[in-house]
């Protein structure tokens, strides 16, 4: 059997190992157009901020693709073709496969705004992108991010921890609209403040301005808001969401909508290739369809999905859903499933000390956990993941104790529903 | 059917306690606590229970259980009632004429033919003052050199305090801890050890002292404290240096005692430059914020005390660890004032002189150290030993003492109770007890007290004033030198000792609590030590870094004496004895309630019980270089991983019959070449599983 | 593989399974200076009371492991013998195994900036937890030794 992977980052990598798992003998090859040993892409903006040195962004050994048997070749894939059974790649060369995956992740969307080619303008997705803006930093002293989500915060943070003055311009009228509901981000946000961020909220940024510099070249000098406002800045750091790779699959016959469907089994509709992590668009369990999760967890359980339906076990996907967890300033803030659920449905706990920075919301619908968020005391919160995916009844007594108390197995136990139930 | 009586309770006939009339006074002479006692005696002058003095300003009536349960061993079966001796291995009674007869021919034939050197007294249980003055008076006209409780208890202690401050005793009476701020305990669990000292503890946190506490255990002492630091056995020192290194460099020392009254400071400073926080931390597993912390508690809570105890006496690292501890205390400033001060029950009061007329002194013609010792009796240089003591459970490599007991020509054993010593005795005399015997009691709140005799001597049983007296006599030595009664005896001290020469019997009879020495002439009394600041040394400063036999260096306890060269891989565990409040010395082992409270055991961590694969009440055999002993297995989280810690209180002959714990331990003392070692010794352990259990 | 069983019915909820924790995950090994120890250190197994039940709550070694797969930097991974462990070295504190545990028992470490969870004393004989519960009500077996055990007390009881 041979294996074609396709990107070397989490799903590809949990699908290779599980592939090598369970098929010693399968030629594995692995493809990808970053070429070096496999990285957690979450982790850029920690190098960015040298908050860990470089070789510890690689989440696997030096002699990984060695010792597991994967022949890695470090190039784009241009174009599958999905009849002829095999790839085509950059250097022209092509590889026939059995079984394909396509986990080419996603790549951050820059949109049009002028002066977004100018030299320091930067995006953060890969190793090389926090290498470029490493290099460049010595001269910035104020810096403009552009997205206020989880990737712009966390590159926001590497660029803070590096002394320079963070500015984060944010259409949304709050901080990580996506996983926050308005009042955990304004928390967040008064923590980041003090820190010295920043931030311009129901903004959005028009043009990139730039000044000439001494190679001939222009360079970043500032940014003007929509408001009409001005913000001198040496840096521009493009964080306004990312899009699925699925340019190598056009006209191969493989669905795509957003990123590439894909069935419980990571099975895109092209047989024999499947797809896993960002570039998939899988079951999303609490919105009963299919969406994107660009997550890593869910990626490396997709990975794991598609690497045991391509060597031949049956596996079926449990579904994703919405998952966050970041640290702002020492702080936990976790957050689950749906967090805004349209008015009049459902029922909503919740206890806010914003001087202590603790705050927990819990969502409830049909008298199921669908969604919660947590700040500081996140101790627990795992159960109570647990409990959503599982989509578990709960009682609202106990839901309202969580509220205060340590979340705790026992809790829920004591309402007589039985451990096994939860979790594996 | 079930019973209705118990047949066992109707066979005890329980006396009546005395009234109150038969309570008398005395003070425990046992630990050198000096707690007051209560003691009923019935008609016959028979002692029939001991109590805590309620009037005793010092113990204020508190009381550990060793002066309970003697009553249990003046008249037990074990007591020595007449004087014995040894014919074909076994002893028959003789009387003591011709006890006195044997012992005094014996004495001037080996002085005659192998001088004085070949005579050793093993004193440490000679008895009162009385007994003491009459023995170094003995000694002082045959050349006799003896071995006390020195180098088994507090030798390092006083050679360091003495070179450093001119004097070994505790700087300042208890009664001074409800002055103090702060005070610092270390290796002393006097809540098990010292009741009268304990009862202290409480008062001055009582009265707003913060107490820490540092040990290697969770003590019981720890337990009722207001810090406890756990720090891995032997490495106080380390810590001590710290201290001084956090003390000077944030300048929180007494600039102007240290600039007037102490010397060798800028050595000293030196000596700890490099001793930061950081590395102590890693060497004592405190952490360093906890060091830093009682820098700044020491540096700012004034006046403090330090409480040292046998933690740090008993060690082979134990002289540059007291000597930082001391200087410590030293360059705070903590000397001499209300409050402040070393605590200890070392009694340095000097030496009675002139008592013998100068042409009748005798000079010991070999002089030994206690390591010495060893190998003199292993040769036959020592022909005849006095011994009023148990040295074949107390000395270390007991087994080797034994020996060289065994092996010498004449033994003479002066002695309450047939223990292990006794039995190597050719003669063995019937001792009086210290209930029986009046005399002045030192106590650890530095005075004096006069103990009354509670009771009658038991059957023949003799002081040993009385025997040394006697014994000369029949020697032909000048009798006129020997007091004749206790009351002569320190009528006799006292005028010879300039340090005391105020303190009379009737003084002491009238002051509860007892005189605080030195008393000269003029009858004052210092209550502290160095309240004038004035310190008999040399430079009459103290000598911040003592006499410099001592280096105030660190060093590691398993590089130390008594472990230096022996392979961790081998003797992966270390081993220590701690003191217990129902034992002292080995005499107590002859009351049944002191071996009920104390059975034996090895007190194990959980995990290093898992190690060695035994639960609680299993056996295990430990081993050392010098020998080997099974105890049986007692699990707690109070001591710390990888030690295993028993107390040093068991002997053949008695009810425990187990092989004294300080078999296991090597002769060696510390650099200061003074006490023995009986903590922090390496060994390795494993289950005895023994057939048929 | 072994790993930490726990019966509630034993439990009378002493923590004493959570102290010899905090004490084997102190850098002083040593109960009573733990809590002056910066981090302090915090137990991994959680006991948790409601009404009068106890539940202790230990890493259960999941065969497929949640945290594993959430981690983003490979501090989380599966040991030679089968057990989850976590190297705190490449740890960066970013709590997504915490966010996934159905257990709840990965522990957020706030002052150390790091996850901690139960590595079953991996130096030890037997677990630290294991030794200190003296109701044992913590068994420490494989899974096959569980069901006999169990399948006994079972037997006993009725
Ligand atoms: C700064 C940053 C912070 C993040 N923080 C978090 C976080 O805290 N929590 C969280 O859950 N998620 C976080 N994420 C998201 C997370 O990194 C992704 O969800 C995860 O990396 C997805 O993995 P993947 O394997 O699906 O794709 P990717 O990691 O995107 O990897 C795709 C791989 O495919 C290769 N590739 C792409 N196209 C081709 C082609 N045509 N030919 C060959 N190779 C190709 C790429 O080189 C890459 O190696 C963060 C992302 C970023 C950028
Ligand atoms: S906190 Fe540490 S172990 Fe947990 S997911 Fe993050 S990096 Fe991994």
């Amino acid at each position: 059997m041979r294996y074609l992977i396709v990107g070397n980052s989490a799903a590809g990598i949990f699908a290779a190992e599980t592939i090598r798992g369970l098929d010693q003998a399968g030629q594995i090859i692995m493809v990808s157009q970053e070429d070096n040993l496999p990285y957690s892409r979450c982790l850029t903006s920690y190098l960015l901020g040298q908050e860990i040195p470089e070789q510890r962004i690689y989440i696997r050994n030096d002699n990984y693709y060695s010792e597991t048997g994967i022949e890695f070749i470090g190039q784009n894939v241009e174009q599958v073709d999905a009849r002829a059974k095999s790839v085509l790649l950059a250097n022209g060369e092509k590889l026939s496969y059995d079984k394909l995956l396509i986990a080419t992740g996603s790549s951050p969307f820059t949109p049009p705004i002028d002066g977004s080619n100018l030299e320091g303008v930067f995006q953060l997705r890969t190793l090389e992108d926090a290498k470029k803006i490493a290099d460049f930093v010595p001269n910035v002293k104020e810096a403009v991010v552009v997205g206020a989500g989880l990737v712009g915060l966390k590159g926001a943070h590497g660029l803070h921890e590096l002394g320079i003055n963070v500015n984060v311009v944010e259409f949304a009228p709050q901080l990580m609209p996506l996983s926050l509901d308005s009042e955990a981000a304004g928390m967040v946000a008064g923590l980041l403040e003090k820190d010295g961020y920043r931030f311009y909220l129901n903004n959005k940024v028009v043009k990139i301005l730039g000044e000439k510099n001494n190679n001939g070249g222009m360079t970043v000098s500032g940014v003007v808001l929509d408001s009409g406002e001005q913000i001198a800045c040496q840096l521009v750091l493009m964080a306004v969401g990312v899009r699925p790779n699925t340019a190598l699959v056009r006209d191969s016959g493989v669905k795509v909508n957003k990123g590439i469907i894909v069935n419980d089994r990571m099975q895109t509709s092209v047989e024999d290739i499947y797809s896993a992590g960002d570039v998939a668009e899988t079951y999303d369990l609490l919105w009963d369809e299919n969406r994107i999760n660009a997550l890593w967890p869910m990626a490396t359980a997709q990975g794991i999905v598609a690497g045991c339906n391509m060597a031949g076990i049956e596996r079926r996907y449990e579904g994703s859903m919405g998952l966050n967890s970041a640290v702002f300033c020492g702080v936990g803030v976790i957050s689950a499933g749906i967090l805004n659920l349209p008015d009049g449905e459902g029922q909503v706990f919740r206890a806010a000390e914003p001087q202590r920075n603790y705050y927990r919301k819990f969502i409830l619908r049909d008298d199921r956990l669908v969604g919660m968020i947590m700040v500081g005391e996140i101790e627990g919160a795992g159960f109570l993941s647990a409990l959503i995916r599982k989509r578990v009844k709960v009682n609202k007594t106990v839901v309202n104790q969580w509220l205060t108390d340590k979340i705790s197995y026992q809790g829920y136990f004591s309402e007589g529903i039985p451990m096994g139930k939860v979790g594996q | 059917m079930g019973f209705y009586i118990r047949p066992q309770v109707l066979s005890h006939n329980s006396k009546p306690m005395a009234h109150h009339g038969d309570m008398r006074t005395s003070i425990c002479s046992l630990c050198n606590g000096g707690c007051g006692l209560k003691v009923s005696v019935d008609q016959s002058a028979k002692v029939q229970a001991v109590f805590g003095d309620p009037d005793n300003p010092y113990n204020k009536g508190k009381l550990c259980p060793k002066p309970m349960e003697i009553v249990q061993t003046l008249y037990g079966p074990d007591r020595v009632g007449y004087p014995l001796k040894k014919v074909n291995g076994q002893f028959v009674r003789i009387s003591w004429d011709e006890a006195l007869n044997i012992i005094a021919q014996k004495h001037l034939n080996y002085l005659n033919n192998d001088g004085s050197g070949s005579i050793v007294g093993f004193t440490s249980k000679i008895g009162g003052s009385y007994s003491k003055l009459a023995l170094s008076i003995f000694s002082e006209l045959t050349g006799m050199a003896n071995f006390g409780t020195g180098p088994i208890c507090y030798d390092s202690e006083e050679k360091v305090r003495k070179a450093m401050f001119g004097s070994g005793s505790a700087s300042t009476p208890l009664s001074d801890a409800i002055f103090a701020k702060l005070i610092l305990i270390i290796g002393n669990n006097c809540a098990q050890t010292k009741a009268g000292q304990f009862q202290w503890l409480q008062e001055a946190r009582r009265a707003g002292a913060k107490v820490v506490v540092i040990d290697p255990r969770y003590t019981e002492t720890a337990q009722q404290v207001d810090q406890f630091i756990q720090i891995k056995p032997g490495t106080d020192g380390a810590l001590g240096m710290a201290l001084l290194h956090l003390i000077i460099k944030n300048k929180q020392y007494d600039e102007e005692f240290v600039r007037e009254k102490t010397k060798d400071f800028d050595q000293l400073a030196k000596a700890v430059a490099d001793f930061t926080p950081e590395k102590a931390a890693q060497i004592t597993g405190v952490p360093q914020e906890v060091i830093e912390k009682l820098a700044r508690d020491l540096g700012t809570s004034r006046p403090a005390m330090l409480w040292p105890g046998r933690g740090i006496v008993c060690v082979n690292n134990a002289g540059s660890t007291l000597l930082a501890f001391e200087a410590l205390m030293a360059i705070l400033g903590n000397i001499g004032k209300p409050g402040s001060g070393i605590v200890s029950h070392i009694n340095g009061y000097g030496k009675a002189n002139n008592l013998v007329p100068p042409e009748a002194v005798v000079k010991p013609h070999r002089k030994r150290n206690a390591q010495e010792l060893y190998q003199a009796l292993e040769e036959g240089e020592i022909k005849m030993l006095y011994i009023a003591g148990n040295p074949c459970a107390n000395w270390p490599d007991s087994n080797r003492m034994s020996k060289g007991i065994a092996g010498v020509d004449f033994v003479v054993c002066h002695t309450l109770v047939l223990d292990d010593s006794a039995m190597l005795a050719d003669i063995v005399l019937p001792a009086v007890h210290w209930l029986e015997e009046s005399g002045m009691q030192a106590g650890i709140n530095r005075v004096m007290q006069w103990k009354e005799k509670t009771g009658e001597p038991y059957a023949e049983a003799k002081s040993g004033g009385d025997f040394f007296r006697q014994l000369a006599s029949k020697m032909g030595l000048p009798v006129s030198c020997f007091p004749d009664n206790p009351e002569e005896a320190w009528e006799l001290e006292r005028t010879h000792n300039p340090a005391i020469v105020g303190i009379t019997v009737e003084r002491m009879r009238q002051t509860p609590g007892g005189v605080h020495y030195p008393c000269p002439e003029n009858g004052e009394e210092s209550v502290r030590l160095f309240a004038n600041a004035v310190f008999p040394t040399a430079s009459g400063k103290i000598e911040l870094l003592g006499d410099k036999r001592v280096e105030l260096k660190y060093s590691d306890p398993l590089e130390a004496p008594g472990n230096a060269g022996m392979l961790q891989t081998e003797y992966p565990y270390l081993f220590s004895t701690v003191k217990v409040a129902a034992h002292y010395h080995t005499e107590c082992q002859y009351s049944e309630w002191a071996r009920e409270l104390e059975k034996p055991y090895v007190e194990l961590h959980p995990l290093t019980a898992v190690e060695l694969e035994v639960t609680d009440g299993e056996e295990l055999r430990i081993e050392t270089a010098t020998g080997s002993l099974v105890l049986p297995v007692r699990i707690t989280h109070t001591v710390p991983r990888n030690v295993l810690f028993t107390q040093p209180y068991y002997t053949m002959k008695s009810g425990y019959e187990t092989l004294p714990v300080n078999s296991l331990f090597p002769v060696a003392c510390d650099q200061a070449g003074g006490n023995f070692v009986n903590k922090n010794i390496l060994c390795r352990a494993y289950a005895e599983r023994r057939l048929g259990r | 593989m072994p790993k930490i069983y726990f019966r509630p019915e034993r439990c009378d909820g002493c923590r004493a399974c959570e102290l010899a924790c905090i004490e084997k995950h102190s850098q002083t090994q040593s109960i009573f200076m733990a809590n002056l120890e910066k981090p302090s250190p915090q137990s991994r197994i959680r006991v948790s009371q409601s009404a009068n039940q106890f539940a202790a709550v230990v890493c259960q070694q999941c065969l497929q492991a949640m945290c594993v797969e959430a981690c983003m930097t490979g501090a989380m991974q599966y040991s030679e013998s089968g057990a989850v462990i976590h190297d705190a070295k490449q740890c960066v504190g970013c709590w997504m195994c915490v966010m996934v545990c159905p257990f709840g028992a990965v522990i957020p470490l706030a002052e150390a900036k790091k996850a901690g969870k139960c590595n079953l004393c991996e130096e030890e004989k037997l677990p630290a937890c294991v030794l200190a519960c003296t109701r044992k009500a913590l068994w420490y077996c494989t899974g096959e030794e569980y069901e006999i055990k169990a399948a006994g007390e079972l037997e006993c009881a009725t």
